[in-house]
């Protein structure tokens, strides 16, 4: 019987690797030669993701590493200021600290407010509009947006294409050829794809490594009854849905969110779900950043809402909260930081 | 025997495994290469015309208009022969066809000996390939046929100027896409042989097919499109579906030359 297993174990191991060759000279994606091949861990509860680097994205230490090279270059925007990471700060969860709207080319701000970045591999779609339905293409967007890092493609491609260390580690990781936009996309997607964010106590007690305190219990607790876990579906604490959540349109930024993709009037201002993860560290909040503090997205919840037929069913007639179910909500809400993921030096500034 | 058993097991999972990659190996090499040379070249044109770049063309509605600009891609191509057979292209190429560039507007095919009677193909590039992230060659993002806002591929492009614009410099800009339903702009072209007079192959010729693009058809049936109400359209949406069935008759085939 064992042995069978162990024989069943061989065959499959062997079956996999032999169509995994067959599979990659159908022209999918192989790892280059000579790259090393990284794990994209699943971490336990979350379910499958959307994006799977195995079959268009190899994973590779190389191929990470010229992604983060990427991310961090102000090279990628027009005048050189305005890197990925110049809105996307790693100790704020890669969101912009302390900055409704963020700065880009020329002193122009942005429209929005610059998300967080962790678990994006599990996101159907990105932008606060879900206007973006592949995480590879995602960079493009903040690239050529005139406000934002205001580049060109291919004048990018260009500097790209003129350093001699970047030709080395194109190489590297996607072997000998042209440098193109797609090596340059899928190797970012690497780097922020690989971002992922489960070491929170929140995860910890998941995992039975801590316990919640009796305040956090509490608040655990109050946000499954307030339904807040309904839009903030454990464990990425969003289920990707776009709701409009009551907030009155801001007139100079004529924001109507999911409306300007399907152009339909009922998705007028709703915006995505947001996910909750490492919320304490990526104030404000809001696709426009209207809201400072948890406190006041707490009160807008409570007695903010502007009530339409348009408003979200769940919050149309608010969620009346107390001052201390307020307390105890930020409680729970203070165990989704995931210190080890702002501290994880492999997503920092490379040296 | 339970030993033998579990190695058969083994078998029949690898080969069904196996299986399923094969097929996709098949989807990838396409119909079987032949031994003739056509050459499809995309004229642009305005009602018979040839199209002068920057120069001064009047639309069905009597509105003057220039074009700077002229571009759509082209994929899923069809030959359709005679005794029923057709010829299919590799459904993985995309054809970007700039008309200001005359290196890009010929697509080279090598289909086998025989007489075709209709060619046929769609303008634009088709769903999976929309959601598919980022693409290369024809389809690199940095051809400048891609939304980067709203994710997908602006199926055809036209741009130029016209006094009637109340666009910045005049400007006239039609970005044509949407590939999700009820705004899929992906239309499909059948374009008869006949009138080529020819359509017989000879085995080791090269021969050239001349299909016309008339900018003319954008803006006249089935919908009217009018400069001075219209002048820039860059969205998915009603108004980019009735520009896509405008341009999808934009197509005739003219002449067939062999080359010996």
């Amino acid at each position: 019987m064992r042995q069978g297993r162990i024989i069943w174990t061989t065959c499959s191991l062997i079956t996999f690797i032999v169509c995994l060759i067959a599979c990659s000279k159908s022209g999918t994606e192989k790892q280059a030669a000579g790259t090393h091949a990284l794990a994209f861990t699943i971490p336990a509860g979350f379910p499958a993701p959307v994006y799977r680097f195995e079959q268009t994205n190899p994973l590779t230490r190389e191929g990470f590493e010229l992604g983060r090279k990427l991310f961090y270059d102000g090279r990628l925007s027009k005048d050189g200021n305005f890197p990925c990471s110049s809105c996307h700060q790693q100790f704020a969860a890669f969101a912009t600290y302390d900055h409704d709207l963020s700065h880009g080319f020329n002193n122009q701000f942005t429209v929005r407010n610059a998300p967080a970045l962790s678990n994006l591999a599990w996101m159907p779609a990105l932008q606060w509009d879900g206007g973006i339905n592949n995480i590879e293409v995602q960079p493009l967007a903040p690239l050529t947006a005139p406000n934002e890092m205001a580049e060109d493609i291919n004048t990018v491609i260009g500097k790209l294409k003129k350093d001699a260390g970047y030709n080395q580690l194109f190489t590297a990781a996607f072997g000998k050829g042209e440098i193109n936009s797609q090596k340059m996309l899928k190797a970012l997607t690497q780097f922020v794809g690989s971002m992922v964010s489960a070491d929170a106590k929140y995860d910890k007690v998941k995992r039975g490594e801590a316990k919640f305190t009796a305040a956090e219990q509490t608040g655990y607790a109050l946000f499954q009854q307030k339904k807040c876990a309904i839009c903030h579906k454990e464990p990425l604490f969003t289920d990707f849905s776009y709701r409009n959540t009551g907030l009155p349109l801001n007139p100079s930024l004529k924001d109507y969110g999911r409306m300007h993709i399907t152009n339909k009037r009922e998705d007028s201002l709703k915006f995505k779900v947001p996910s909750l993860r490492n919320v304490y560290l990526t104030f404000p909040y809001g696709h426009d950043g209207r809201f400072y503090s948890i406190e006041d997205v707490l009160n807008h919840y409570s007695n903010g809402v502007q009530a339409s037929a348009m408003v979200d069913s769940l919050v149309r007639n608010r969620i009346p909260l107390t001052a201390e179910e307020k307390y105890y909500l930020k409680s729970f809400l203070s165990t989704l930081t995931d210190t080890a993921f702002v501290a994880n030096k492999s997503f920092s500034q490379p040296q | 025997m339970r030993l033998f058993r579990t190695y058969t097991g083994c078998f029949v999972l690898a080969a069904c495994m196996l299986c399923a990659c094969q097929k996709e190996l098949h989807s990838d090499t396409g119909t079987q290469e032949g031994n003739f040379r056509l050459n499809i070249r995309f004229d642009p044109v305005v009602d018979g015309r040839p199209l002068a770049f920057d120069a001064t063309n009047t639309n069905f509605s009597g509105e003057p208009y220039t074009v700077k600009t002229f571009k759509f891609y082209i994929s899923q191509i069809d030959l359709s022969a005679t005794d029923g057979s057709v010829y299919r292209v590799n459904r993985n190429n995309y054809y970007l066809i700039n008309e200001a560039d005359l290196s890009s507007t010929t697509i080279s095919l090598t289909p086998p000996t025989r007489s075709y009677s209709q060619l046929s193909f769609a303008i634009g590039v088709d769903s999976a390939r929309n959601v598919s992230g980022a693409q290369t060659g024809a389809l690199d993002p940095a051809n400048g046929m891609f939304w980067t806002w709203n994710s997908g591929y602006i199926m055809a492009k036209l741009e130029g100027s016209s006094p009637l614009s109340g666009a910045p410099d005049n400007r006239i800009e039609y970005h044509i896409g949407g590939f999700k339903e009820p705004y899929n702009v992906l239309r499909r072209v059948v374009l008869p042989l006949s009138s080529t007079g020819a359509v017989s192959f000879q085995s080791g010729s090269t021969n050239t097919l001349a299909v016309s693009a008339n900018v003319n058809a954008w803006f006249h049936e089935p919908y009217e499109l009018r400069i001075a109400k219209t002048p820039v359209w860059m969205t998915p949406g009603d108004t980019a579906l009735r520009i896509a069935q405008n341009y999808s008759r934009m197509f005739t085939a003219t002449t067939l030359t062999r080359n010996p």
